[in-house]
């Protein structure tokens, strides 16, 4: 009785997963060679998984180098299972394995670092959409903005850590590199944008990641000014509104112009 | 209206690398191929660029995930609805993918990898193909791999599979030139015998690409100019089929685009050459 197919992928992709599972007679030609050859594939796999996490978490590759990470790639790709045909979408699950995964105990702040990467991978090929912008606002009644309820963009993202994720992410930035903070140990408020296509990470005070959080609950503007200034007194609205609309972090109510972003 | 495209000629893959070359300057190419996966997300910069670039180039979608092969199902309609969602958007004049396994229950294994050349198997593809193109309502092109192994209990060779394949569904072939020429290094399968395999009319786009021999096996990288002995493939291909798109793939340590329109120049000389025997011929 010859093997089934699904008999015959299981056994090739049993030998894929783990080096010590026996391919013997699987394939054609004397079992030294093919062994060798299923090691190219074992490889390959391996390559993918790494170059696929590489893409969206090149801070936490800087941070622990290109070995560790490789190594890191392999046990994340062989522990959890991936289930899609897209190799983008491998990784959602990385930063928990990161806080959990032993070697990296003495860098607690790593997990955090690779949330926020996560969101920036996401916010690449977040869903297209016309941001609000200073004309559209300019036209809203001044006493109807206080209960003006606003949505993020897709592509926006906001992160709180104990750890100074956003220096951290920023210092490892080609262009305008800020150093690297001598201590991880520090509260910090990151955001995601993506202000005319380009995936940019800014950091935040707490009043004004206060009164982004409120707007991403869906609490009206006034609110969410109000709970910036209650967090942080020097908060000043007519400094951070042009910033958040050049950053094009809402979507336009109604009959937009121009292109989506 | 967004239209479908017709593809004739030679194209390039498009990668993120030359992204800005296409957009300042429009280089003088027939169509673009994309790997259908890159283009799965919601929004963004890629799907802005590859829409941009639809104006001027027809677009081919290559997928590389969908493992058609795979006796579980487990990925399979998730896959196919996402890239169905993406040819609405495109209205891609080919759709393309790979004659390949990938997934096992609960696990995606992203790679092409060979299939068992089995009777079980030609009748499986068979059936996902159908679902594949019923599904898109258009014919699709399945892509001849390479590969380091053949299995102990293969019945066929992949060119009568491929064979049985279309006349059975309709469906073209993705002639990978590069592909056939690794083979017969690793197989000692000969790429000529695997050509006259097929009916004209079925092989509908052809793929050229570099690859890397090393001791153990050939290796097809796409990271290298396209080398001679595929050139003379190319040529009995034409010879057999006529003249068919012509793709040039480069995915390893991609090069200047100059690099890529230099191998595209040529493909489409390969290509007068071998028109103008045929009418030397005819003469």
């Amino acid at each position: 009785m010859p093997e089934t197919l699904a008999r015959l992928q299981q056994r090739f992709g049993a030998a894929l997963l783990d080096a010590a599972a026996p391919s013997d007679r699987l394939f054609r030609g004397p079992d030294a060679h093919t062994a060798a050859c299923v090691a190219l594939y074992r490889g390959n796999l391996a390559a993918n998984w790494a170059k696929a996490l590489g893409n969206a978490y090149p801070v936490l590759r800087a941070l622990v180098g290109e070995d560790f990470f490789a190594a890191l790639a392999r046990r994340f790709g062989r522990d959890y299972a991936h289930v899609e045909g897209d190799l983008n979408t491998l990784g959602a699950g990385l930063p928990d394995f990161v806080a959990t995964f032993g070697p990296l105990a003495d860098h607690p702040y790593m997990a955090d670092v690779a949330r926020l990467e996560w969101s920036v991978h996401r916010a690449h090929s977040a869903a297209d959409a016309h941001a609000l912008d200073a004309a559209t606002l300019a036209v809203i009644a001044a006493e109807d903005l206080d209960g003006l309820t606003l949505r993020l963009h897709p592509a926006v993202a906001l992160h709180e850590s104990p750890w100074a994720i956003d220096a951290i992410w920023l210092a490892h930035q080609p262009a305008a590199p800020v150093p690297l903070p001598a201590e991880p140990r520090q509260d910090s408020r990151a955001l995601v944008c993506r202000p005319r296509w380009r995936v940019a990470v800014r950091s935040l005070r707490a009043g004004e990641h206060a009164a982004l959080a409120a707007i991403a609950a869906a609490h009206p503007l006034g609110e969410a000014l109000e709970a910036a200034i209650t967090t942080d007194p020097d908060f000043d609205p007519a400094d951070a509104l042009p910033r958040w609309l050049a950053d094009g972090l809402f979507i336009a109510p109604d009959t937009p112009t121009g292109e989506p972003t | 209206m967004t239209t479908r495209q017709s593809i004739a000629g030679v194209g390039v893959g498009l990668r993120a690398e030359h992204y800005a070359d296409f957009l300042d300057q429009r280089p003088p190419l027939d169509w673009l191929e994309v790997h259908a996966e890159n283009y799965f997300g919601d929004g963004g910069w890629d799907l802005h660029v590859l829409e941009t670039l639809r104006a001027d180039y027809p677009i081919s979608l290559h997928g590389v995930g969908l493992g058609i092969g795979s006796a579980s199902a487990d990925h399979f309609e998730r896959h196919l609805d996402r890239l169905a969602a993406l040819i609405e958007r495109i209205q891609p004049g080919l759709v393309s993918e790979h004659l390949s396994w990938a997934s096992l229950p609960g696990r995606h294994l992203n790679d092409l990898l060979p299939m068992p050349l089995t009777a079980e198997a030609l009748e499986l593809v068979c059936e996902r193909v159908d679902r594949l193109q019923t599904r898109l309502g258009r014919r699709c092109l399945l892509e001849n791999v390479s590969s380091h192994v053949r299995f102990a209990a293969d019945t066929m060779d992949e060119a009568s599979f491929l064979a049985q394949l279309a006349r059975r569904t309709g469906c073209g072939v993705l002639l990978d030139v590069n592909n056939l020429y690794v083979n017969q290094c690793n197989h000692a399968e000969d790429a000529r015998q695997a050509m006259a395999a097929l009916p004209t009319g079925v092989p509908a786009e052809v793929h050229l690409a570099g690859h890397l021999v090393t001791d153990l096996s050939v290796v097809d990288h796409h990271g290298d100019r396209v080398a001679e002995p595929v050139w003379d493939l190319y040529r009995d291909a034409l010879r057999r089929f006529g003249p068919l798109p012509t793709l040039i793939e480069w995915d390893t340590d991609v090069p200047a685009l100059d690099v890529l329109l230099d191998e595209a120049a040529r493909a489409r000389r390969e290509t007068r050459a071998v028109l103008a025997e045929a009418d030397t011929c005819h003469a």
